[in-house]
């Protein structure tokens, strides 16, 4: 099995202890390519937050959260790869595409 | 300076109430990035030099040897919680990662990929959520750094953002 593929089975949202808002309603992992060419392995982690995710609801301290849980769970299961999270709403996702 | 950039951030990670215009994030992204560089530049500084405002043309000087690939090879050791040998060898036994650094590393990291995808990558699209995500992650990483208390450890972290390189090849 590939670091990704062992890595979706790690981040199972509701196996890691998340903070109730923002509500998350999937993770999806990728191989991460890097922008600067300087990142080694990495890991693109793509949280999906809910659509009643409010502008509120996207505190620090969650994103914190969010993140040392991803970490954590990786690094348990001796996954090193650096992780890239990012975080948008299922919409967002699919409005990416759209010209401005 | 790290504080103004952040509340330029702010104010562009909100612009736009409906559509959010990329310009705007992307610039966010971008001034997000340099706030927290900025932080963490001053706070190393003022591990080196001190904290009197006397002494902050000295400060601003050392300020400027600061290199962000360097910056960003430390924070990638810090952020896993185990330093290289080169690094790690000689230090008590005892000796661990704060959190508090773990997560700043972290953040340093990963923002300084978005902010050079913001600025250069016309193909990445980014949405509101994400920037309110890595502006407020960066107001919260920087408070919880300035309230940590100035241990070994810290010490040792801000000084390894400039020594990292020389130090890590040992």
């Amino acid at each position: 099995m590939s670091t990704v593929e062992q890595a979706r089975v790690i981040l199972d949202p509701e196996k890691l202890g998340l903070p109730k808002r923002p509500s998350i309603t999937g993770i999806k992992v990728d191989e991460y390519f890097s922008a600067t060419g300087t990142g080694g392995q990495g890991l693109r982690v793509q949280v999906i937050l809910g659509e009643d995710t409010t502008d509120d609801d996207i505190t620090g301290d969650a994103v914190i959260e969010i993140k040392s849980a991803i970490r954590a769970a990786l690094r348990s299961k001796g996954i090193e790869d650096f992780a890239y999270v990012f975080f948008a709403k299922r919409s967002e996702l699919e409005s990416s595409d759209e010209a401005e | 300076m790290y504080q103004d950039l952040l509340a330029q951030a702010k104010k562009l990670a909100k612009a736009d109430a409906r559509r959010p215009k990329q310009a705007n994030l992307r610039r966010a992204i971008s001034a997000a990035y340099y706030a927290l560089f900025h932080f963490l530049i001053d706070q190393s500084c003022r591990n080196i030099i001190g904290t009197q405002h006397s002494q902050a043309p000295y400060r601003y000087v050392l300020g400027r040897a600061f290199a962000h690939s360097t910056m960003r090879a430390a924070c990638e050791s810090f952020s896993g919680g185990t330093l290289k040998q080169g690094a790690q060898k000689g230090l008590p036994p005892s000796f661990t990662v704060p959190p508090e650094i773990m997560d700043i590393a972290d953040t340093f990291v990963a923002l300084q990929e978005k902010r050079h995808s913001a600025d250069y990558d016309l193909s990445e699209r980014f949405g509101r959520s994400e920037v309110l995500a890595d502006v407020r992650e960066v107001e919260a990483v920087t408070k919880r750094i300035k309230s940590l208390p100035n241990s070994d450890e810290k010490k040792f972290f801000l000084a390894c953002l400039w020594a990292w390189r020389t130090l890590a090849s040992r």
